[in-house]
């Protein structure tokens, strides 16, 4: 009997399938979370009389952050740039997709590859050739840092806002719009009576893939503000590069923190929208 | 049962298999060297007919081979790697990870190292490094023997007994005087302003300027104009006498290395006007923004500027010629020094002798010119080689003489391949007039000729010892008239410099070579920009110039230039203020606009929200009252 489970132990199992990916996500998922965690919540004093340092559990960064006006500012310079940067993708990419949805336009749905495909071309060059680009136009970030910054994120993102919105415009349900024509809304109230609602949950994803990573992104903040403006992206990797181990962490955990809230933000609109659709019908 | 693949039996075979091979490698009886260093800072192979990498001419030396023979190892070998910040060499040092000979770090690193005694002393066990103590130059090597680096215990540490110099250089403002940026200022008054670093607060040069991305280089910056008033006095005082040399370089440090909460707390005024008036902070896109104009002035290293130098006038890089200047503040900069220390890890003796012959190898004044060649970093290294290196470069009694069909003279620079005209039509035609020998200084207003083969080259016979006659090329010093160039005074911008570079050669040439001391070191170069203003009685040094300036500052330039030592106690001010510094508030237009925004999402969350319970509500009465 024993035997026989030592047996099944070692013979390969469908589950097995399941462990690279197991240690992949303990080793560099988990553990660096938990590391994260350590440092927010623990801090390094320096001990004069014998030269050395100690870590210490400490709720010394959660103070820092929330003392430090220079934090503060950046968090909402961040907020800005992802809420504008958010909106306009929206703006441009909900036409877009709504005009993409169409089989007749979008036949095979070669178009919207074309429109993803700029995701193809890593983003650091891409922002090099942005920064070419908007210097040609005469929009550089030596004199418009906030508006080259904001152009580069709607450039970077748009394809994550484009994506999500075009699967869930496919699946519309064309007989409920064509049924609200025929009882008598208008063009305007078909929109946002029955188109919008029911893109809700592509909309909510088409924000959370646009708002955090423009928040946490550091690269196209520098190059194209030319270094004018930090993002909570840039200023965890400038705690870092100071050593500032402990407040660094700390910024990383509010990150966290705010994908936390928004991944419960998507959550609920999904659990909303299937509970209307099931009242509506 | 056949059938199911074992697959943990095959794991222990594979690891059989991998530990058989790193047997196989460490069997071979040879001894190592491991070195990191920055990228692009030694010299490489670049071209099969070129000599081999420097490491690999190192490993092949017969010093080398001889050593490893005598103590028994098969060979020596080269781990040689690179990395991109002292800082990440640092971290890694700290967490005992970092396991190397040698590593090359910049100077106040070096101090932080040694302070913290995480590096060994060098010349220990009777090691030496001849090379580096014949032909060092005194002038920088006393400066980084100087510099403290105090331990815990033991107060008086010296980088003399730790660090040993590779490159060395100065923080200043490179421009392009001719910048389309600049509304159409003259280029010459561009040129007077930026020998003051006032010119980068200056409001005619707004959105033109970068700085660099780092805390330290802009620090610097700041104290520099921040203390501008105290600089400027005690230079005052230097020039007429009242402060010796030692006091007035004793004073610069000083005022130079001020980090105290006050001091950094004055400079970040400084720095957030400095803000509003750069183009932008650059990491390191600078040197290349400034060739593609979309910037008119950096506050660059030596080093980058002589890159960004050399590719303005590279044709294959930039369509149109790009001339840009260099300029070391006139009351003073950062002299900057990248420096060998032997971190605190296990090693061999063998492996310790061996670093020193590695340094040793490095300091020999060969090697030294062919690393300079292929960085256009400035090495630490004098003598004879080196001397030759730069006069072939710079000095214009080492170009060769050209001449086209109508006897138009030209003098031609191998290395940077360029050709001037000089107006001197008698000097093929015999009637040679010594009256009219001055006309050499200028240089011909005329087209110059697109390619060399278009002209012929000016030949003249020469006999040597055993009564052969040979053809030789004339050079610019068979001109017969350079040495009258001295004798001139400054002030015409079209005339060559004679640059004295003495102090920096001094006890390095070979009393038995071809360089005399105080004779062959002075050299004549259109790369120094003679352009000196007079105010009052006071002559002003030149502080000005292209890639000769960079890369050989004159004595009086190198006296007002200080190390920026490390900041000790008071990073933590700094790294503060630098912060501060790069974070800003919400401009007040950037406000209004993001709370109407969210007043707006306030507002449609809101109306969803009691529109659903609403509708909710009357559904439920609509169920009830059926």
């Amino acid at each position: 009997m024993k035997s026989n489970k030592v047996k099944r132990f070692f013979t390969l199992q469908r589950k097995y399938l399941c462990i690279p990916y197991i240690v992949f996500f303990i080793l560099f998922i988990f553990a660096p979370i938990l590391i994260i965690v350590f440092y927010a919540i623990t801090n390094e004093v320096y001990d004069a009389a014998t030269n050395t340092t100690h870590i210490v559990l400490s709720g010394q960064p959660f103070i820092n952050f929330f003392t430090d006006p220079s934090k503060i500012n950046v968090l909402f310079v961040s907020l800005f740039i992802a809420t504008i940067t958010t909106l306009i993708c929206l703006l441009i990419g909900f036409p877009l997709a709504f005009f993409l949805a169409d089989k007749q336009v979008n036949k095979n749905a070669v178009l919207v590859t074309l429109f993803v495909a700029p995701m193809w071309i890593n983003f650091v060059l891409r922002t090099g050739a942005t920064r070419d680009l908007l210097t040609w136009f005469g929009i550089n970030g030596g004199t418009h840092p906030y508006l080259a910054t904001i152009i580069g994120m709607v450039q970077n993102y748009l394809p994550f806002v484009i994506l999500p919105l075009y699967t869930t415009m496919t699946k519309l349900d064309k007989s409920q719009i064509e049924a609200a024509r025929d009882l008598g809304a208008n063009p305007t109230q078909v929109f946002f009576k029955n188109i919008i609602p029911q893109a809700v949950p592509g909309i909510v994803s088409a924000c959370l893939m646009t708002f955090m990573p423009t928040m946490s992104s550091y690269v196209i903040s520098d190059v194209l503000s030319e270094g004018k403006i930090t993002l909570f992206g840039n200023y965890i990797e400038l705690e870092f590069t100071n050593k500032a181990w402990n407040d660094g962490s700390f910024m990383a955990l509010i990150m966290l923190l705010f994908i936390a809230v928004a991944m419960f933000i998507s959550q609920k609109f999904g659990k909303d929208d299937e509970k209307e659709a099931g009242t509506s019908w | 049962m056949n059938k199911k693949l074992k697959w943990f039996a095959i794991a222990p075979l594979i690891f059989a298999a991998s530990s058989g091979l790193t047997s196989c490698s460490s069997g071979d009886n040879v001894l190592l060297l491991r070195v990191i260093n920055s990228e692009d800072y030694i010299y490489l192979q670049e071209d099969p007919s070129d000599p081999e990498d420097m490491v690999v001419q190192f490993e092949k030396s017969e010093e080398v081979q001889a050593f490893a023979k005598a103590k028994g190892y098969s060979g020596v070998k080269v781990i040689y790697d690179t990395s991109d910040t002292n800082e990440t060499l640092y971290s890694e040092l700290q967490t005992g990870k970092s396991l190397y000979d040698l590593m090359n770090v910049s100077d106040y690193m070096a101090q932080k190292i040694v302070s913290g005694k995480m590096a060994v002393p060098l010349y220990q066990n009777g090691c030496e490094i001849p090379n580096y103590e014949d032909y060092a130059s005194g002038s920088v090597k006393n400066t980084l023997d100087a510099i403290k680096a105090p331990q815990f215990e033991n107060p008086d540490v010296y980088l003399a007994d730790y660090a040993v110099g590779y490159m060395w250089g100065t923080l200043g403002i490179l421009f392009n005087p001719s910048y389309p940026g600049f509304n159409g200022l003259d280029p010459e008054e561009v040129i007077e302003d930026m020998q003051s670093l006032e010119a980068l607060w200056n409001p005619k040069y707004k959105g033109t300027i970068s700085v660099k991305n780092s805390m330290r280089d802009t620090y610097a910056l700041g104290v520099l104009y921040t203390y501008r008033d105290e600089f400027q006095d005690i230079q005052d005082k230097y020039n007429a006498g009242t402060l010796t040399l030692e006091e007035y370089r004793n004073k610069f440090a000083e005022i130079f290395n001020r980090c105290d909460e006050k001091s950094v707390n004055e400079v970040k005024v400084s720095l957030d006007a400095l803000k509003e008036n750069v183009f932008g902070l650059e990491v390191d896109s600078g040197k290349q923004d400034i060739i593609t104009k979309k910037i008119g002035v950096n506050f660059a290293w030596s080093g980058d500027a002589v890159y960004s130098m050399d590719q303005g006038e590279d044709l294959t890089q930039v369509s149109e010629e790009v001339e840009l200047y260099y300029s070391v503040p006139e009351l003073g900069s950062n002299l900057w020094m990248d420096v060998w220390v032997m971190p605190n890890c296990a090693r061999s003796d063998d492996q310790y002798e061996l670093a020193h012959m590695f340094l040793n190898f490095l300091s020999d004044p060969v090697n030294a010119a062919q690393n300079m060649n292929y960085t256009g970093y400035t090495s630490f290294v004098a003598g004879d080689s080196i001397l030759e290196l730069v006069r072939d470069w710079y000095d214009i009694r080492t170009e060769e003489i050209y001449v086209d069909e109508e006897f138009q003279v030209y003098s031609y620079n191998e290395v940077s391949e360029e050709i001037i005209a000089i107006d001197y039509p008698d000097f093929i035609s015999g009637t040679h007039d010594a009256s009219r020998d001055d006309e050499l200084l200028y240089y011909s207003e005329e087209e110059e000729p697109a390619s060399i083969d278009d002209l012929l080259p000016l030949m003249i016979e020469e006999e040597d010892g055993e009564g052969n006659i040979n053809e030789v090329q004339k050079k610019y010093s068979d001109l017969s008239i350079v040495d009258e160039l001295a004798a001139l005074p400054n002030g015409d911008p079209d005339k060559l410099e004679a640059v004295d570079l003495s102090y920096f050669f001094e006890n390095t040439l070979d009393p038995a070579g071809d360089y005399e001391q105080g004779v062959d070191t002075i050299f004549y170069s259109d790369c120094y920009l003679p352009y000196s203003h007079q105010e009052g009685d006071v002559h002003q040094n030149i502080s000005v110039g292209r890639q000769f300036f960079c890369q050989y500052p004159d004595e009086a330039t190198i006296v007002r230039c200080a190390v920026m030592r490390d900041y000790g106690e008071n990073n933590k001010y700094v790294m503060k203020m630098w912060e501060n510094f790069k974070s800003n508030p919400l401009p007040v237009w950037a406000i209004i606009l993001f709370s109407i925004i969210l007043a707006g999402i306030v507002g449609i969350v809101i109306y969803f929200v009691v529109n659903s319970s609403l509708k909710k509500s009357i559904h439920k009465k609509r169920i009830e009252n059926k």
